[in-house]
């Protein structure tokens, strides 16, 4: 499998008067092509800001991009000019955000504002764009593309927006398509129809997918691979089987089991205890070594280093060693 | 948008005719008549009532605003009563300086405003922000009759670089039309920046505010993300929703600077309509103060249709109601 996109160490932090919020902190992964990759955690466990990184979106100040690599096709997006990432986004590499409601700019027509990556990097005039657009707009399956081309972004329903934004950032034919929790704000029968017109064009254009959620359930019908996050750093990395049916962090195996499932007849949800830490004030060591069941004195003191359990298996937690055993 | 414009224009029928009712009963209610200053305080009773009658003002008040009204829809405003002249001539006469001031001021206003807020927003809490800040604050918070004297002391006497008053060089024989235009614009230097400074600082932090507020919002990042340069993101996305409540600010101005450009003229003694406008409150001359009233509203309804117009223009949502 060929990487398209690796991501080495990177460390995007925030500075601020009540001191440095570690946002995503040395964090490594890679999304191989035509791959799926997940992204799962809770909210503020720096999922966001390590999408938003990669195509230097995150802004500075009060971010600052303080280390590590993010190497698309071997180029440093943290290392090239800002004119060459302005030709990399939406043409290499394309967002669709949470929010459809507030993602489209409310005052420009949905044509012009497919229209508008399509002049930047395709260099089409005007006329091309918008018939282009019409097409895009066909293709995520939005009825009546002749006249929804001309409409304002209010006069469409939520799941129409997501589709209209789907439309825009695939309009380039992106190499990496980062979606961070497009179909949060979508009702469930809108968001298999999203989903499904996301795996049908990914097929379609030979994309890779970063896909940002907190919903497993979405996960285990999207991702190849499951990165799973905790205040800003990577705790667990495996294929989405691996990850379901064998989780090994202590985090994971909480996360999973907070999952509703249909089969179980206990009437109570299993919980995490604790709280997420506040990012100001991080513990030493592990992150996760106040809220865990298993906790050892070294978690407090220091971050466990990545183990391969197997393969594709990654874990860092002081309880496993290289090669899989329980210690 | 036909229909939106029509049904406006519309709403502003009723408007205007309870603002000329207020204006109708305030004058009424005031002390004095036109008769009381025309006369010798010694006259007899019988002479006062002789004069008011041919005045016309001995009928009740609402048949007056009926007859006025009815005058006004023809394009007679009535004879001003010192001048002896028609209403609609003598606010001819002062009209032009009036506009020209409040025009030129808004221009400055709204040139220099808007860029500066726009610079002010994006780059908040820099050097050139603070500085900028400070400025609009020294702008909104100095009182116009100071400023003006204070501009006239040092820029017309001890340097004697602008006109002290008026708005044209009476020495000026036979000038040509460039030379008038050089001389005019020589005369409204001072008064306009006095009159702009307050404007263009609240065009400033409204600009500043309403472009920090767009700036944060998702589609500025979609904007962002689709490989737009800063420019075009801040200039052609951020500014255009910015623009929605400075257009509003827009409306507002426009009768405050009217009326600020009645204090205006009188620091710098240009022949406009506040200088008649005071004669003519002092003189109770009715007609005129009718008229140059009932004209400065409908400016300021005029404001702010234009007002409207553009917001509906700069927002497809109103468009659409």
């Amino acid at each position: 499998m060929e990487k398209l996109l690796e991501v080495k160490n990177l460390k995007t932090y925030f500075y601020s008067e009540r001191g440095v919020v570690k946002a995503a902190d040395d964090v490594s992964f890679y999304v191989n092509k035509g791959e799926t990759l997940g992204i799962v955690g809770e909210s503020g466990c720096g999922k966001s800001i390590t999408s938003m990184s990669i195509a230097r979106l995150v802004e500075t100040p009060p971010g600052k991009y303080v280390g590590g690599e993010i190497l698309l096709n071997g180029e440093d997006m943290l290392k090239v000019s800002d004119e060459r990432i302005r030709q990399i986004r939406g043409n290499d590499i394309s967002y669709i955000f949470q929010e459809p409601m507030t993602s489209l700019n409310p005052v420009f027509k949905i044509g012009r504002q497919i229209s508008e990556s399509l002049m930047l990097h395709r260099g089409m005039s005007q006329k091309e764009a918008y018939k282009e657009s019409i097409k895009m707009l066909e293709l995520v399956k939005i009825p009546n593309p002749e006249r929804v081309v001309d409409d304002y972004p209010f006069a469409l329903s939520g799941g129409m927006r997501q589709r209209a934004m789907i439309a825009m950032a695939l309009a380039c034919e992106p190499k990496l398509l980062v979606a961070d929790e497009p179909t949060t704000a979508l009702d469930v029968t809108i968001q298999a129809q999203v989903l499904d017109l996301m795996n049908e064009l990914k097929e379609k254009i030979d994309a890779s997918i970063m896909f940002i959620t907190h919903d497993l359930g979405v996960i285990s019908e999207m991702c190849d691979r499951v990165m799973v996050m905790y205040a800003g750093k990577v705790v667990e990395v495996a294929t989405t089987e691996d990850i379901f049916k064998n989780p090994r962090h202590p985090y994971t195996i909480g996360l999973i089991a907070s999952k509703p499932d249909m089969s179980t007849k206990s009437s109570r949800l299993h919980v995490i205890p604790g709280n997420v830490p506040d990012l100001n004030n991080l513990p030493a060591g592990c992150p996760f070594s106040t809220r865990c069941s298993h906790v050892m004195d070294k978690c407090k003191t220091a971050f466990p280093e990545e183990v391969v359990l197997d393969g594709q298996h990654r874990i860092a937690c002081y309880l496993y060693t290289e090669g899989g055993s329980k210690q | 948008m036909k229909n939106y414009i029509i049904r406006r224009i519309l709403q502003m029928i009723p408007v205007m005719l309870g603002i000329l009712l207020i204006l109708f009963i305030i004058l009424e209610m005031a002390p004095g008549t036109p008769a009381s200053n025309m006369m010798n305080p010694k006259a007899t009773p019988e002479q006062k009532a002789e004069l008011i009658e041919k005045l016309g003002l001995n009928r009740p008040w609402h048949e007056r605003f009926i007859s006025w009204i009815g005058e006004a829809l023809k394009g007679n405003l009535g004879y001003s009563i010192t001048h002896k002249k028609p209403v609609t001539a003598v606010m001819k006469d002062y009209m032009g300086a009036t506009l020209l001031l409040s025009i030129v001021s808004l221009a400055i206003s709204v040139l220099l405003g808007v860029p500066i807020g726009i610079i002010s927003a994006t780059k908040q809490y820099s050097f050139a922000d603070n500085a900028l800040t400070v400025f609009s604050l020294i702008g909104i918070s100095i009182p116009s009759f100071f400023f003006g004297l204070l501009l006239l002391k040092n820029f017309a006497v001890d340097v004697q670089l602008f006109p002290l008053f008026g708005l044209e060089n009476p020495l000026l024989f036979n000038p040509t039309f460039w030379e008038k235009f050089k001389d005019i614009s020589w005369h409204l230097v001072l008064p306009s920046i006095v009159l702009g400074l307050g404007s263009t600082a609240s065009f400033m932090r409204y600009t500043r505010s309403s472009m920090l507020e767009v700036i944060k919002q998702d589609y500025i990042r979609t904007a962002r993300a689709k490989g737009l340069k800063e420019k075009v993101v801040i200039y052609r996305h951020a500014f255009r929703n910015a623009a929605i409540p400075i257009i509003t600010l827009l409306g507002f101005q426009i009768p405050a600077l009217l009326s600020g450009a009645v204090i205006t003229e009188s620091i710098f003694g240009l022949p406009g309509l506040g200088k008649i406008t005071i004669e003519a409150t002092l003189t109770r001359n009715y007609p005129l103060i009718l008229g140059i009233n009932a004209m400065l509203a409908f400016l300021t309804l005029l404001g702010a249709l234009v007002a409207d117009i553009l917001y509906a223009v700069a927002d497809p949502r109103i468009r659409y109601d």
